[in-house]
């Protein structure tokens, strides 16, 4: 054998002991990554798993609570439905409730207390009475109602 | 035979050297990346452990809703 096939051999024997090197190193690598993307994956999973119900829960939630908003809005109209025969006794001082307002006989000083009389319905009441009664059965809690 | 051999070792040699490293360089950049990815992609469920008290909270905003009503209608009657 000649030193020129020797050197040949040593010398394809670098090139062969360098790819394998390369390989070997970029398949330690990629199964390092299957590794790793394995765990990510498992995480993701679990937060999917966890944030499935989450919209619907949030949507419950957020239904409920326009509904306790219509109810205050609702009862706070009411309300001020119920004052404003008070009010129209400031702004009118001519109607009925002008006579009531000034009897000395009134626990509270005849402003439309429980006490007082109660007024003969005038103007006012005759349109809240027209008014259509507010839609008390909304909600989830009237159901069983 | 020896100009054979001289261009194995300086040309054909240093070719695959050179090719194996543009591939291995970007396999070593996906291993870093995807470790980073692990360390901060696998933390995302303790973060959304919080997201089991929106039962709660749901639960709580009935209760709520029903302790509502009943204060808008005592206001109605006071009222």
């Amino acid at each position: 054998m000649e030193l020129a096939h020797i050197v040949l051999l040593i010398a394809v024997a670098i090139a062969v002991i360098a790819i394998a090197g390369h390989l070997i190193a970029v398949a330690l690598i990629l199964k390092r990554v299957v590794d790793n993307l394995t765990v990510v994956l498992g995480a993701v999973q679990a937060v999917t798993e966890t944030a499935q119900p989450v919209g619907a829960v949030i949507d419950e939630i957020n239904r409920d609570l326009d509904s306790g908003r219509k109810l205050i809005e609702n009862g706070v109209e009411r309300l001020e439905e119920g004052r404003a025969p008070v009010g129209a006794q400031a702004e009118e001082p001519s109607s009925r409730h002008a006579v009531a307002e000034s009897a000395p006989d009134t626990v509270g000083g005849g402003s439309g207390t429980a006490t007082a009389a109660p007024p003969a319905p005038g103007d006012v009441d005759a349109d809240r009475f027209d008014q259509p009664a507010p839609e008390r059965k909304r909600g989830w809690f009237n159901r069983d109602a | 035979m020896w100009i054979g051999d001289a261009i194995f070792l300086l040309v054909v040699i240093p070719a695959v050297v050179i090719i194996l490293r543009r591939v291995l360089t970007p396999a070593v950049e996906i291993g870093a990346y995807v470790e980073d990815i692990t360390e901060h992609g696998a933390q995302f469920a303790p973060h959304l452990g919080a997201l089991s008290e929106l039962t709660t909270t749901r639960d709580l905003v009935k209760e709520v809703n029903a302790d509502l009503e009943r204060y808008v209608r005592a206001l109605e009657r006071v009222g």
